[in-house]
């Protein structure tokens, strides 16, 4: 827009002045070869929400160079503002040539992603499901604006509660349910692998092990898939995950659980690891990479769900979105585990007023 | 009974687990540091990242943080401590603590208060990491710079202050924004004070080669009707103005920061306008730290470009080089 403006100015000035002889520095140095407007952005991100962690989403999206355009809005506008300026000067480190701002959604315009991380934080002790009915009343009135300017983007939702969030925006934006996804147990997964893995001296990207269901305290970690090289450690400790299990193995997921509480805790929020997290997902999403992430997804007809409620499945990602949702071959006290969060999310989406 | 990890992994190998090769520590885990930490580790500069604070829990809560974001980053390992031995074998140390700017405040108030900070953290880094380069981000970072050397007993070459490679970068974006180019195809280079009063060199200024004091003679000068000092100015302000709008400043520094680190590690020998000691240069006659273009390897600051400034510039150099110096005589190292 400023560039625009800067050449519109320029171009009548540079006219005055060659009829004077006084041409501008960009005029001399500058011989324009393709006259046009610009051409839109091919892979534009936007997020909703500067605060920690739709901060964190944006500076790990540009370090990892997934996007040409990076639009940031919030309503806080000199807050807003000053975090645009502060990523632009740091233009000269990145491969994102254009990071603009706004409070009006127009800057949103042709997105392919937007990441949703606005509405209130849990506070300490807090639990997800208490935020709800004061999220739902901030996405009433920003997803039909993200729809509004880009009515072909995928959303990805973070703000929490996810599940219930995810599905609040699923209604509110009229979108197919495959282009909107919550970030869900993606960021439980990844916990989870960090503290398996250490447990047994590895990289998290070699311990293989899923976490499903409701992103919080009911989520169902699935022993029976956890594996390192393909062996599966429930064949090696058919105790694995249960009470009984002498080496306790169960705490682990314990530990994914509390995470958020504890990081929270100590120093007030958690963001670099959603941020990073996110920056995962979006990465499938624009390089149509048909990854299988644990997010969190429409899952009417599946476990036996009869409700329309989202929770977290291994989807396979593409460019349009969640392509195909994996079958998993959980255990029936698994399968009892994602009924019984179902049960609980809808029991609070059907009392939410103003859908 | 073998446990399940037993039974799953042989250990094979009979040396000890090795060393990391290149560990870097951050000290202070306020908003810069935490955004040079994770700049440094989406870089994938670092097999080794340390963190250390006063602040116990923030210190904790933020090392979890970074810890949980593992499946998706290169660096195994990633402690914190209050002890500086956490710090151990570092290859660089990002020092970031210290109180910051408030609204409207400028760099040099902050001295005293930051020496006396430093006076326990620099001690701690050498003894720790004898071998290290310290790179100093702490405002006022020329003068900081120049106390962390005194303290650290280290040589010149290894004490850097992270300097006017942010103001550079801000001109370069701003020139970029100008022209509608890239910020790495606008060359530019502000040097001394990382400051109200650093030196924008006019005639470096230029794309392709080419120019633009060539272009525009009066580039830089009150009779410019493009008004490109401004731009000079917007750099001078930008700090000023985005604390006034967010609080502080940390992406564009943390980003900058990670810049330094990356040539410094991989030693690449590229030129970065940092802080260091300028005695002898310009006709600075005291011991004080500012930014001019210097090579970085991974033995540190190597080499010194020498720029050919116009008398006015040097003139500035060397008045910097005062104001700074008059408040270093002061301090009580």
């Amino acid at each position: 827009m400023l560039i625009s403006w800067w050449h519109v100015y320029l171009a009548t000035q540079s006219i005055y002045r060659q009829v004077l002889d006084m041409a501008t520095v960009l005029h001399k140095l500058i011989v324009p070869v393709s006259i046009g407007p610009p051409e839109p952005p091919r892979n534009k991100v936007s997020v909703v929400g500067v605060g920690q962690v739709g901060m964190a989403c944006a500076v790990s999206i540009l370090l990892r160079e997934l996007t040409d355009e990076l639009a940031l809005v919030d309503v806080m506008e000199d807050k807003l503002k000053g975090e645009m300026m502060d990523l632009q000067h740091g233009s000269l480190f990145i491969k994102t040539p254009k990071i603009v701002s706004g409070k009006d959604y127009s800057v949103t315009s042709n997105s392919r992603v937007v990441v949703v991380t606005a509405g209130v934080r849990q506070q300490e002790g807090e639990t997800r499901l208490d935020l709800v009915q004061r999220n739902v009343n901030i996405f009433k009135h920003i997803i039909p604006q993200i729809v509004r300017y880009s009515p072909n983007c995928i959303l990805i939702v973070v703000s929490n509660p996810v599940d219930i969030l995810t599905y609040v925006t699923w209604k509110l934006s009229g979108l197919p349910k495959h282009r909107v996804i919550g970030s869900g147990t993606n960021l439980d997964s990844a916990r989870f692998r960090y503290l398996m893995a250490e447990r047994l001296g590895i990289h998290p990207s070699s311990f293989n092990g899923w976490i499903l269901g409701e992103h919080g305290d009911s989520s169902v970690p699935v022993w029976s898939g956890a594996n390192v090289a393909g062996v599966n450690l429930q064949k090696l400790n058919p105790d694995i995950g249960k009470d009984k299990d002498k080496e306790n193995w169960k705490e682990t997921h314990k530990m994914v659980v509390d995470s958020a509480y504890e990081v929270i805790k100590l120093k007030g929020y958690t963001n670099w690891a959603i941020g990073l997290s996110v920056a995962d997902l979006t990465e499938s999403l624009m390089k149509n990479m048909n990854r299988v992430h644990p997010v969190s997804t429409m899952v009417k007809g599946m476990y036996g769900v009869s409700e329309e409620v989202f929770m977290s499945l291994p989807c396979v990602l593409d460019s349009n979105g969640v392509g195909s949702v994996v079958n998993m071959t959980l255990t029936q006290d698994e399968v009892s585990h994602l009924k019984t969060s179902a049960d609980t999310l809808w029991n609070i989406q059907r009392d939410l007023k103003h859908l | 009974m073998a446990s399940t990890k037993e039974k799953l992994i042989a250990h094979v190998s009979t040396e000890e687990a090795a060393c990391s090769t290149n560990k870097v520590t951050v000290v202070g885990v306020g908003m810069v540091g935490m955004a040079a930490a994770i700049s440094v580790l989406l870089k994938d500069l670092t097999d080794e990242l340390a963190l250390v604070d006063v602040i116990e829990d923030k210190l904790k809560g933020e090392v979890m943080d970074l810890q949980h974001g593992s499946l998706f980053l290169k660096t195994h390992k990633i402690v914190a401590d209050k002890d500086y031995s956490v710090t151990a074998n570092s290859k660089v140390v990002v020092v970031t603590a210290g109180a910051r700017q408030q609204e409207g405040e400028s760099r040099l108030n902050l001295v005293q208060r930051n020496v006396n900070i430093f006076k326990f953290i620099i001690p701690n880094i050498v003894k720790y990491s004898p071998n290290c380069i310290i790179l100093v981000v702490s405002n006022p970072v020329d003068i900081l710079t120049y106390v962390a050397w005194k303290l650290s007993g280290l040589p010149r070459h290894r004490v850097i202050g992270s300097g006017t490679n942010l103001d550079s970068a801000r001109f370069r974006y701003l020139m970029g924004e100008k022209l509608g180019i890239h910020p790495s195809s606008c060359h530019g280079w502000v040097i001394g004070e990382h400051g109200d009063s650093s030196v924008p060199v006019w005639s470096g200024v230029n794309v392709a080669g080419v120019s633009l004091q060539g272009l525009n003679p009066e580039i830089g000068t009150e009779k410019d009707k493009e008004d490109w000092k401004n731009v000079h100015k917007m750099v001078v302000d930008s700090a000023y103005e985005v604390i006034k709008l967010k609080g502080y400043t940390s992406w564009a520094i943390g980003m900058s920061v990670a810049d330094l680190c990356e040539t410094i590690l991989k030693n690449l020998r590229k030129c970065h306008p940092v802080s260091t000691m300028v005695k002898g240069m310009y006709g600075v006659n005291d011991e004080v730290f500012l930014s001019v273009p210097c090579v970085l390897g991974n033995s540190g600051l190597t080499d010194v470009v020498h720029m050919t400034l116009k008398p006015e510039e040097e003139k500035q150099l060397m008045k910097s080089a005062e104001t700074l110096w008059g408040v270093q005589k002061e301090l009580t190292l």
